[in-house]
């Protein structure tokens, strides 16, 4: 089970996603991440207070987010990831590639205004 | 219809319509070849699955590439650019809305030429089989019986000749062609089938009876849509000169006055429409000999009737007559209405098996996926006196992505990798493949751990494999200074077991057990990030020695997240218990690893590949020998 929102803090695209993000859920987000990208967002933070589990795929739909952002010359950075998720992205080592923060708001405040 | 066009290349020129299934490459057995040794045997294939085309590329060499995007596979689109190599191909797809091989469309109209009377003439119930529920009476006479007798023949010869028939396509024309033959007085037909995931309405074949009818629109009012889509009639329409003057004073320009609405669903339909009349085959300019139909002074007599199966419409099948003499008559439809039944269970019979086949093609598919990954497994342990290699790999039921190797460096060195490729099914399948042979080259050319990960890495990020990424851990090992080098790019940290603490002195007497402390576990926790998310990220590596006796144990999250019917994880603990426990060497150690997970899952599914490669000097006590096969592929 997954829901996710979307919020604009100034000029940042906040995405939060809650539940679980695994091979299961992860074609429900495809089409979001999709639009982000269309859109041309180019700050975008993922919070991930609210999940629970991810798997690869999870992973695998973050980490595609990640490259096509960055591909704008646009940044992803992550808020929030606690519990099995930090695991994952401890092993996979994940905080070299992503700008990690413990809130929201230390996330957005990264950005340039 | 769908072709690929060579546009450039040794090919340049030549044009391949598709089928199925169609291998591109430079084997002679392709059902495209192309004469460029840069071009791989099987280099890639494109793949019908219903009503798109996929592109897969093979495991090739130099990549397959569409719009000058590496893909691994594609769903392709018209005019799409295929190139591999220094060839170029251009995928052509006619639209495949309404029936593009025939040319038709089918457009609903909203209303009639004059907005007038309903012009239809007669309707029964389709679920009703008339044949068989019509009392027969005594009153009858003797022709009327013989001719009801005759119907039930002709239904009974027509469904013993289609109910063979398994191609949809060839079903549907042999249908028609018996109703064109049976009704004497029709001279065109068409059957349109129900999309089941649009609810439009597709023909799918259109006959007259001499010759081929002409591409063109097929216009069918709302009336009958609602009459045999939803109320599930069969009715006759026309045939008299009111009506058939009504229609032709319309004429073409009060055709052109209708806004044509393509048909979403016949539920949907609105009901202020509906009850408008008219059924006008065809006013398309372009197809006179239908058009005269609405613009000439000729009569026509149809019938339209329901293809039923259990309440379900499959489709519409609607036959014309231009012969006023003979206008189509309440016994008519109820034949019509007899072939309709027999015809609809034979087309969802036909459809039954379609949907079979490509369930049974799909499973192909994955076998095949898995014996590519099989291939690329190595069979036999490297021979190296002294040393004991061991790995286990079993499969899950879905394609993982998991990936092993032992390649041979020179007589005293050794690579020895492990990886798993995020996510499942065939694109892992084949993204595995793809790097277990770059490391193969790789490590050929290149002796530092840390720069062949980059080089991996480098490789994996710009090829753009959407949302795929892969873990690995690369040793090398050196027999001779028994030392191992090794880079992790987030992968599941590598165990070793110590026969003694490191820092311990050798004891002095080893052959008195007593003085032999218990061996400890060390985990090599030191990773970077794992490939293919960065270009470049920094790759680091260390090196560790290796005593007598100690192991070393590289695995797959499918062994510390083996999970048993519970729902519970095995987790790193009991892991390194059993290497600590297990006696003996590497073989041995990995044997108690795997045992213990199997001890754990159970009778549980396993979902992950599962994963384990064991290596480590012999104890120094018995030697064992290492020159068999091992055998870790399951038959």
């Amino acid at each position: 089970m997954l829901t996710f929102t979307k919020e604009v803090r100034g000029n940042v695209l906040v995405l939060s996603l809650k539940g679980n993000l695994d091979a299961i859920t992860v074609p429900e987000l495809k089409p979001e991440i999709d639009n982000i990208v269309s859109e041309r967002k180019t700050a975008v933070v993922v919070d991930l207070s609210g999940l629970t589990l991810i798997d690869s795929s999870g992973v695998g739909a973050i980490v595609s987010l990640f490259k096509r952002v960055r591909a704008l010359s646009g940044d992803v950075k992550v808020a929030g990831v606690t519990a099995q998720p930090k695991e994952i992205f401890r092993l996979l080592r994940l905080d070299r590639a992503f700008d990690i923060h413990p809130t929201i708001e230390e996330a957005v405040a990264k950005f340039p205004r | 219809m769908a072709i690929l066009v060579a546009t450039e290349g040794p090919e340049a020129g030549g044009r391949y319509p598709l089928e199925t299934i169609c291998i591109i490459g430079r084997s002679s057995r392709c059902d495209v070849r192309v004469s460029d040794p840069t071009v791989s045997r099987q280099h890639c294939r494109i793949v019908r699955e219903g009503e798109q085309f996929i592109i897969e590329d093979l495991g090739s060499g130099n990549g397959t590439f569409v719009n000058e995007n590496l893909v691994v596979r594609h769903t392709l689109r018209a005019q799409d650019e295929i190139r591999i190599a220094r060839s170029k191909f251009r995928f052509e797809e006619k639209q495949r809305r309404g029936f593009s091989e025939l040319g038709h469309i089918v457009t609903v109209v909203d209303q009639g030429p004059m907005g007038g009377e309903v012009p239809i003439k007669d309707r029964i119930d389709a679920a009703q089989n008339p044949l068989l529920t019509r009392e027969v009476r005594a009153t009858h006479t003797r022709d009327a019986l013989v001719q009801a007798y005759e119907r039930l023949r002709t239904v009974y010869a027509v469904a013993a000749t289609i109910g063979t028939i398994l191609d949809q396509d060839e079903l549907l024309r042999e249908i028609l062609g018996h109703m064109l033959s049976v009704f004497r007085q029709a001279d065109r037909g068409v059957i349109m089938s129900v999309d089941k995931k649009t609810g439009e309405l597709v023909p799918r074949t259109v006959r007259r009876k001499q010759g081929e009818a002409e591409p063109g629109e097929i216009l069918i009012s709302r009336t009958i849509v609602n009459e045999v889509l939803e109320k599930k009639r069969a009715v006759i329409f026309g045939g008299d000169e009111e009506t058939s003057s009504m229609l032709t004073q319309g004429g073409s320009a009060s055709y052109r006055r209708r806004t044509p609405t393509r048909l979403r669903a016949a539920k949907k339909l609105d009901p202020e429409v509906v009850g408008e009349p008219s059924f006008v085959p065809t006013p398309e300019p372009s197809s006179p000999h239908w058009r005269s139909h609405v613009t000439g002074a000729s009569m026509y007599s149809m019938m339209s009737a329901p293809l039923l199966v259990r309440g379900e419409v499959l489709g519409v099948i609607h036959i014309t007559s231009a012969d006023l003499a003979t206008p189509f008559e309440r016994a008519d439809l109820d034949l019509l209405v007899g072939i309709a039944t027999q015809a609809a269970i034979a087309l969802q019979n036909a459809e039954m098996h379609a949907e079979l086949l490509v369930r049974e093609r799909l499973k192909r598919d994955v076998e095949l996926a898995k014996e590519i990954q099989r291939r690329f497994l190595p069979h036999t342990p490297p021979p190296m006196p002294g040393w004991q290699f061991a790995a286990e790999y079993v499969p899950a039921m879905a394609i993982g992505g998991d990936f092993y190797d032992f390649i041979p460096l020179g007589p005293t060195r050794i690579g020895i990798l492990i990886g798993d490729v995020s996510g499942k099914g065939v694109s892992a399948a084949l993204l595995m493949a793809r790097i277990t042979s770059e490391f193969r080259i790789l490590a050929a050319t290149e002796s530092e751990p840390r720069v062949i990960m980059a080089k991996a890495n480098a490789s994996l990020a710009s090829a753009g494999y959407e949302g795929l990424f892969v873990t690995a851990c690369y040793v090398v090992l050196d027999t001779q200074a028994r030392t191992m080098t090794l880079c992790n790019a987030g992968h599941l940290p590598p165990l070793v077991r110590r026969a003694r603490p490191a820092g311990l002195p050798r004891p002095a007497a080893p052959h008195i057990a007593a003085a032999r402390p218990a061996p400890v576990i060390e985990r090599l926790d030191n990773a970077c990030l794992a490939l293919g998310v960065l270009d470049s990220p920094s790759f680091e590596q260390e090196t560790h020695t290796l005593g007598q006796g100690d192991v070393v144990l590289m695995m797959t999250d499918g062994v510390v997240e083996a999970t048993n019917a519970a729902g519970a994880q095995l987790g790193f603990e009991p892991v390194q218990v059993a290497l600590a426990e297990a006696q003996g060497g590497a073989e041995a150690a990995l044997n108690r690893v795997v045992e213990g997970v199997r001890t754990f899952v159970g009778a549980a599914p396993q979902y992950d590949d599962l994963t384990a490669v064991c290596f480590g000097l012999d104890g120094g006590g018995k030697r064992k020998d290492n020159t068999q096969p091992f055998s870790v592929l399951p038959e």
